[in-house]
This record gives C-alpha cells, structure tokens and sequence, in this order.
C-alpha cells in the first residue's frame, strides 16, 4: 500500500493496482473486463461473499426440494432457490430509512456478481428518442451522448454477454447488426395468442432479446453452454447460459492474472489525494468490523446506482462539503426506477389445450416494445414516455389462490378437473414503463441511522408524478383490451392508477443519483462517467443514467461500463492520470 | 383448541334446538338460535379462532445451502391433527385414475411444514389452519355425535358441500375461508409434489439440450381453432 504522502508523479510506481473497482455486479464486473484485457492492473471490492453458480446452483431441482415448495419468505422473497444471497427487500444489518409519506423498497444481495446472478436477462437497447428525452419533450434532461456513440459499444457488449433474439424493425428499438445475436427461443402458445390479439389492435409483439445462450461459447477461462430449457434464469444458471457476471466477466478477467477480488469487503468511503485526486477506498471487513483503506492509481464505483450515491455522499471533505464530486447538487438527485403494473388474466380458450413442454429458456420469448412514439410526438396522449409489456403464463402447477381468483369453490374429484383444464389458462401481462426524475424524489443521508458498519444509511423520498401515473392507467386499459381479444377474462380488480402502481424501487431497475451530463454545473459526471470534480474518479454503473428509459437497464450498464473504462484505460496508460 | 365445558353445554343446547327442543334452552341460546335466518336451519359449532402461540424457531436465513436443502423448524402438528388433514386431502383431491390421493401421498407432512414455519404468510394460515380443523370436529360431533374422521361418509361430504358453496351461509364464512385456505394448500402441496406434477404432465424441470422445439402441432392446432373462433390470425414470427 502505498503512503498517503506520495507524490502524484511517482504514482505510477508507488501503486499496486491501477484502479480500484467497488462492486462485482453489470458495471463492476464489465470494469474488470475491459480494465484488465488493457494490461492493466484492478482490485475488486465486493461487499458480499464468493459464490460460484457452477458450485451452488440446484439447476434443476423442483419445488419439493425445497422448505415451503419454494415459496418466498423474508429470508428468501423471490423463493428458496433464487440466486439472492444475504439480500433482498431487506439486508440483516444494513437498512434504508424512507421519509414519512414515500414508499419505497430496495433490493440488494451479498455475493460476487451482485444482482446480476438472478435478473430477468431482458436486454432491449435504449433508442435514438431515450438519450434525448429533453429535446422531445422538454422534460427531464438529454444525455450528453447519442444512441450512435453507444451503439458500438453495444454491438460489443451483445457479442461478448451473448444475446438471443429477433429482428425488431420498430421505431427507436434499434436491431442489432447481422451476426451477432443468438437464434431467438420459438414463442408459446399463450404467446402467440398474445401477439394475434395485439395485432388486431395495431399493437406490435416481438421477439424479445434475453442474455440467455442458445448455442455455445467456448472460452478457455469461462466456457459457457447453450440453454438447455430448463431451470428458472433467476436461480442461477451453472452451465452459463443465462449471462451473469460470475460465470463470464469476472473468471475472464481473472484468468488475466491482473484482477484480484476481495469478497466481504463493504466500502465506506472514498479516501482522497488531493482536492481533485482519489487514493482508494475504506472499506470494512465484514466479518471482523475492521477498516482497511486500498489505494489505486484510480477508482471505479459500480457499487449500485444508490449504493454508489451513498459512497459519494458519505465521502464529504473540505472541498466537497456536500458529499464527493457534487459541486452540482446533482449527487442523489434524477433517480428513477421503472414503472410496474400487472394485468391477471384467465382465458377459457385456453382451457384443456394440449400439453407440451412451455419452459424454454424460462423468461418471456416474446413482448410487446413501445408503440406510440408517433401519436406521443403528435400530443395525443397524455403522457410523454413510453412503455412495454412483458408477457407471462405457462402451464405449470396450480399455486394457492389460483382457483379462488377465477371463482372456482369444490373439492373433491370436480377440482381434480378443474385443475387440469385451467393450468394453462392463467396469464398476465406486465407493464413496464419510463419513469421521469423529478424533484421530489431523491436520497440523501439519514441523519441518525447508520448500517451494522457504523456506515451511514440512506434515507429515500419517492413521488410518482402524473406522468407516471397516466402511463399506467393508458397501459391497463390497453392490456385490458388485448385480454378481451383473447377473449378472456381479467382477474385484476380496476384500480386507478395510484393503486396499480408499486412502490419506488419494487421492480429493480433504479438509475440516477450521480448523472452524467454536458456541464459540470448540471451533472456529476462527464459523458464517460468520470466525475467532474475528481479526475481519476469513474462511476460505472446506473448512478450516471441521465434518464431510464422503459428498456431494461442492464444492457446500457454494460455498454457505458465498458466505454467509459477504456476511456480510463487510455487516459491511464497516456500518463495523464499518472 | 380445547372445548371447555360451557361451550360443549352451549353445542349440546344448539344440538337440541336443531332437534326442535328449544323450549329447553336458556333465552339467550334460544335467541341465538333464532338469529341466523338460513336455507339451512342446522346450528353452526362456534368460529371463534384463538391466537395459538406463535412459532419461536429458527428459519433457514438468508444463505441458505441450496443443494441439500432442509426444514429447520420443528413440526408442530399432532398425529390426530395429521390424521384429519390426510383425510381431508382424500375428500379434496380423491384418487382418480390419473393420480392417487392427497392423503395418500401424506399431505400433512407438507401442511404441518408450512403452519410450523416462522415467517409471517405461514404464521397467519396457521390461526386459520389450526382452528378449522378443531371446528370441523366440533361441527361434527353436533350433527353426528362424532369427530369429522369417524362420523358417516354422508354426513362428511355434506359438511365440505356447505364450506365450499358458492354462496356460503352467512353463518359459516368463517369456517368457509379457513378451510378454502387449507384446502389451497392441499392443493399446493399436490401438484407440486412429483405425484400431482406427473398428474398435469409436467416436465419443465427436464433438460431439453438443443432448440427449444416450442409448440407441438397439437398445440398449434388448438391454438389455430381458438384463434378462427375469435376472428384473430396467428402472426409470423419475425
């Protein structure tokens, strides 16, 4: 380690590592990649603990291998074989404040590779329109880049995660070039019913883009195998198929030989060179209590859009009285998460159709992209950012309230019956929509409480304005349209808009809090993540989204992750950050 | 839940009533019998859940070991208690001649894991649970002179009609979605069983190495008369 006192030109020799990387997950492990295939040097920080899905995934285990059949509970709210370790909507130890009046709810996990070891896999690339928001309808604000300036850099990141899907052709969903995506996974019968009904509406439904494999990728360190149709992606998936980080990004810059990972290390706070310059990281060892501070050439945060504000904010100095790198104002502030609204459906035509294996690759093989864009330019709906449907149902075994919620009441041999012909009737449609940053919703530091580290917790406030709102009740009211189509029956009660939509956080896509931007006045970070304030000072995760759009985020993570560290690379390499 | 001697004195009253005997019963219990106006004129054993004592046991915390996964809790359940749950699942879900018995398959040894659990949905159906198994004997000995398991067949399918009616008596809601709850989870545990999944067929837990093959052309056929039925033409895929 080096001495706090080194002088700034000696840096090259008197650090270790040429970057520290807080955070193993999309961004953290992206970092790592491109960091280390450039000859440099990284030390990874993760708050969590080493988890090998290879070694600890129950691939293809049923519901009655586990305690409750699976069934979600506080330890385990997604189910007793997700791929959440020591997190969820609540970490032991480590709690969130929400002020009196907003709801909200965060998840996090404690293991190598973060959130990335269970996500849905549903990687849509933001469009033209979603970097420049602002310029389209005055609200929120653009992105100091365009869709053309990442669209290379997710041409690369499709190839190198591995990506299925199909041809698009729509408006700002932008298709990937020939070559690199994967054979999209056949659709399923409620699917295509889906899509029929839809398409007599108008409303487009395509194949949808999973970071699921469905051919095989050698690779020395990291081989991965195709999908083989079987086991929920958000379990974990051993053979590699569904991207996660610690079966791709994180072994192949490991087999570097230039990345070192320290697990169950909870960073704390950035330590400082000098008013402009990061020296590295305190971190607590969790299981001990003990600070360390590590020191690096540089310092990449990808700890989390919200875990990676809270650094900041927790990192206030003299010359950043307000938290790190916010002479703007900014840090905390633009945070987002997506929409979320469901529509249950049953449709009797579906009753007693022929079985056949409906498991594929597990998510949704199709979805209905954002339509609008046309009739949203032209002012004739009443809110101004688009939405999508995911579509969800199968066969599979009758789940408590199952009967009850299509009013079935009877035992005996009739239920029997009953259960056989409905099990692939149920359905429901997903609503997932952009939300806009707006003033009332941000975090900040609580002022009391603090985590089992002694680190100071966040305190979130959360408002969901009217345009969130309308989007939601538009978006029901549409599914409720394509369900009559289908001819069948909603099971969702009518509820306004206020009532459908979850609270802030429930769907896992937040953004925001450390934006990038054109002017250090307006962001905290310029268009390659570094801050403005703090040159060797990167943040790679959802912290620097501008706005968050209605297509699933990990995608752009990556995309940025992996532009804006080879910018570090260069300018590393360069001698400018010697 | 225990009986206490005034509740059975008050059921043995309500039996009598049932009888026609009410000019023996106090004017209180005359009046209660008197006040629910049903189809059915037959007394109603007393719903009246008492918070049982809640589950202080370890769960299996949050890095559980996934591959050789086990119930930490203890059971809780009695073997009297079991024994009409197995029973109840062979009235909910009999044997048939696509799957054997809920009861057969121990369906108990599932329920008790869940109403033994120390998480709040699991520590909830047990203050409907437990309960609903104590009332139907109750409301068995009533109308038989017998717990549920050993009063006549007849006298058993009667009572389950009445708990699962469309338009449940005012007078047995309680008890009606109690039992909905226990029945649920009579449902749940069989068709996540192997025996229940074997039952719908289901076989998504197999590994199918290679493209997925999507719809059989069975499927797709039924598919195709469902979508001719509602003027809708089946989209190409892009």
């Amino acid at each position: 380690m080096a001495p706090s006192s080194a002088r700034p030109s000696a840096a090259r020799n008197m650090y270790e590592f040429d970057a520290i990387i807080v955070g193993s997950g999309a961004g953290g492990a992206m970092a790592a990649f491109a960091l280390t295939r450039m000859g440099l040097k990284c030390l990874m920080l993760e708050a969590g603990r080493d988890y090998d899905p290879a070694a600890e995934t129950n691939m293809t285990a049923t519901a009655d291998q586990a305690p409750l059949r699976g069934t979600g509970t506080p330890d385990k709210p997604f189910g007793y074989f997700d791929a959440t370790i020591n997190g969820g909507w609540q970490v032991p130890g480590e709690p969130y404040t929400v002020a009196e009046g907003s709801e909200f709810t965060w998840w996090r996990s404690r293991m190598l590779g973060g959130r990335t070891n269970h996500w849905g896999r549903h990687v849509p690339r933001f469009g033209p329109y979603d970097f420049k928001g602002f310029s389209r309808d005055g609200l929120g604000t653009d992105w100091p880049i365009s869709y053309d300036d990442l669209a290379p850099w997710y041409d690369r990141t499709e190839q190198l995660i591995g990506v299925n899907g199909g041809h698009l052709g729509l408006e700002n969903h932008p298709d990937s070039p020939p070559g690199i995506l994967h054979k999209p996974a056949t659709p399923r019968v409620p699917e295509l019913l889906v899509a029929a009904a839809a398409k007599s509406l108008g409303i487009p439904t395509v194949l949808v883009h999973s970071a699921i494999l469905t051919r095989d990728v050698p690779h020395p360190a990291a081989p991965r195998r195709a999908c083989f149709n079987a086991s929920p992606c958000g379990n974990g998936c051993s053979i590699g198929a569904a991207f996660q980080t610690t079966t791709s990004l994180l072994p192949m810059a490991k087999a570097t030989g230039r990345l070192k990972i320290i697990t169950g290390a909870m960073a704390a706070r950035v330590v400082m060179r000098s008013a402009n310059r990061a020296d590295g990281i305190e971190y607590v060892d969790t299981a001990t209590g003990q600070r360390h501070t590590v020191r690096a050439r540089s310092v990449v945060l990808a700890a989390s859009a919200l875990e990676t504000t809270r650094l900041l904010l927790n990192s206030p100095s003299a010359e950043h009285p307000a938290g790190l790198a916010n002479a703007s104002g900014q840090l905390g502030r633009n945070i987002t998460d997506t929409v979320g609204a469901t529509l249950d459906a049953y449709v009797p035509g579906l009753e007693n159709r022929p079985y056949y294996n409906e498991f594929g690759t597990s998510v949704p093989h199709m979805y209905i992209p954002f339509w609008l864009y046309k009739e949203q330019a032209a002012g004739k709906l009443d809110f101004p950012r688009g939405y999508h449907f995911e579509l969800s149902g199968r066969f599979g075994p009758p789940s408590p309230g199952t009967l009850p919620s299509i009013g079935y009441r009877g035992y005996g041999r009739d239920l029997k019956q009953a259960i056989r012909r409905s099990y692939g009737a149920f359905f429901a449609i997903v609503q997932r929509g952009e939300m806009i940053p707006n003033a009332q919703t941000f975090a900040e530091i609580d002022p009391v409480v603090k985590d089992r580290f002694g680190i100071p917790v966040l305190r979130f406030h959360w408002h969901w304005s009217r345009h969130e709102l309308n989007q939601v009740a538009h978006g029901m009211e549409t599914a409720r349209a394509i369900v009559q189509k289908m001819g069948g029956r909603v099971l969702t009660p009518d509820r306004p808009p206020e009532k459908a939509i979850g609270p802030g956080g429930l769907i896992i896509h937040e953004a925001g809090g450390a934006r990038m931007g054109s002017a250090p006045t307006q962001s905290v970070t310029n268009a390659y993540g570094q801050t403005w304030e703090v040159d060797n000072l990167v943040l790679a995760d959802g912290a620097v989204f501008t706005s968050n759009a209605h297509k699933n985020l990990t995608l752009t993570i990556m995309a940025l992750a992996w532009r804006s560290s080879e910018h570090l690379a260069k300018r590393l390499k360069s001698g400018e950050l010697a | 839940m225990t009986i206490s001697r005034r509740e059975s004195l008050k059921w043995v009253f309500a039996a009598m009533a049932a009888a026609g005997s009410s000019e023996l019963l106090s004017p209180q219990a005359r009046a209660a019998s008197a006040a629910p106006a049903t189809a059915d004129p037959m007394v109603v054993a007393p719903w009246r859940p008492v918070a049982t004592a809640p589950i202080r046991a370890p769960g299996y915390g949050t890095d559980p070991d996934l591959l050789a996964a086990k119930v930490p809790w203890p059971l809780t359940l009695g073997a009297e208690q079991r024994r009409l749950i197995n029973h109840l699942g062979d009235l909910v879900l009999p044997a048939d001649d696509r799957s054997p018995s809920a009861g057969s398959i121990d369906i108990a040894a599932f329920v008790d894991e869940w109403v033994s659990a120390p998480y709040p949905v699991q520590a909830a159906d047990r203050q409907l649970v437990l309960p609903v198994l104590d009332w139907l004997d109750a409301q068995s000995r009533l109308e038989s002179g017998a717990p549920f398991i050993a009063s006549p067949g007849a006298t058993q399918t009667a009572l389950l009609d009445r708990l699962t009616a469309a338009n449940v008596e005012a007078a047995l809601a309680g008890p009606a979605e109690a039992f909905e709850k226990l029945e649920m989870l009579i449902v749940h545990g069989f068709y996540t069983s192997s025996v229940g999944r074997a039952d719908l067929g289901l076989d998504d837990e197999v590994p199918m190495p290679g493209e997925y093959p999507g719809p059989s052309p069975e499927a797709l056929a039924h598919l195709d008369q469902l979508l001719a039925s509602l003027g809708l033409t089946r989209p190409r895929p892009t």
